[in-house]
């Protein structure tokens, strides 16, 4: 599983280039050649718009993907593969949950 | 009324539907194995088709199938998560669906979260994932009871807390951990 969150941040991350680093120079590429010029050139700005904003779009996106898989690598690496002892938190869970599940077969039988 | 033993093979197919979907993902990554893939693709369908000839889930999950094969068909895992999220959601928030069912995914659902998140070394939330199980099991026990043998629920929760004491212990027996798991499902599938 953790490389298959390493490759899909791989992904994200090449989206992310793709999508912010071409759309945001073509985006604002767009705005100057809005604001520059008063007559019918300025609807070449439109496609570029259009192109520029599409891909900034998909960046974004992916950018959110990146941070959720992020977030959920970030998880694993609080917890150590191999720690050598267990939080103290994590063995009080463990025995608060032992003890609820024991209750709950209990009630079952 | 249904008997217990039909009432558990619904809760059966419920549970596999969930596993053999998430069978299918898995398969895809690191390495695709077509093999297990289309296996596990197999099963998924056999099971999604009864339950809507049996008429437990509406005509218009055949999407859940369609796009599924789609999602496959291009490797998506992402978009395979995806489907399966919405399939869960959709089995749990439809009235219509018995109830039996809802439970099945749901536990199906949890089950496997919890499996994975070991697998990912994230015993935290793991454990957390564990408590909403106890909890979802606790209840909605009366319901439960009605369809799964006493019995089976039993050894479920005794698998469990094993698996609770395995990990307590450094370092973590990942191994023995998912032959349990590998005995919970098999109490349903």
């Amino acid at each position: 599983m953790a490389e298959v969150y390493e490759r899909l941040l791989k992904e994200a991350l090449t989206w992310v280039g793709i999508g912010l680093g071409i759309g945001i120079p073509v985006f604002i590429a767009a705005i100057l050649i809005f604001l520059k010029f008063k007559d019918r050139r300025r609807f070449y700005s439109i496609p570029l718009f259009l192109f520029g904003g599409g891909l900034m779009a998909i960046g974004f996106s992916a950018l959110k993907d990146y941070f959720e898989i992020k977030a959920r690598m970030g998880g694993s690496q609080t917890h150590s593969s191999n720690p050598q002892k267990l939080p103290s938190e994590i063995e009080k869970k463990i025995s608060e949950l032992i003890k609820r599940l024991e209750e709950l077969r209990a009630r079952l039988r | 009324m249904m008997g217990l033993g039909r009432c558990f093979d619904n809760f059966r197919m419920g549970y596999a539907l969930v596993h053999y979907a998430l069978l299918t993902a898995s398969a895809l990554y690191p390495e695709p194995d077509f093999e297990v893939a289309l296996y596990g693709f197999g099963l998924y369908t056999d099971i999604l088709l009864q339950l809507i000839d049996e008429g437990k889930l509406p005509r218009g999950f055949t999407r859940y199938i369609h796009d599924f094969a789609m999602a496959l068909k291009e490797m998506d895992l992402i978009r395979l998560a995806t489907i399966m999220n919405r399939l869960v959601h959709d089995v749990a928030t439809r009235p219509e669906i018995p109830t039996t069912l809802r439970h099945a995914v749901q536990i199906s659902r949890m089950v496997h979260e919890i499996e994975a998140l070991i697998d990912v070394d994230e015993v935290d939330e793991a454990l957390n994932r564990l408590n909403d199980l106890i909890n979802y099991i606790s209840e909605h026990k009366s319901e439960i009871l009605k369809c799964v043998p006493e019995d089976v629920i039993d050894r479920i929760l005794g698998r469990l807390k094993e698996v609770l004491e395995l990990l307590g212990k450094t370092p973590l027996p990942k191994d023995e951990i998912f032959a349990r798991f590998v005995e919970i499902h098999q109490e349903f599938l």
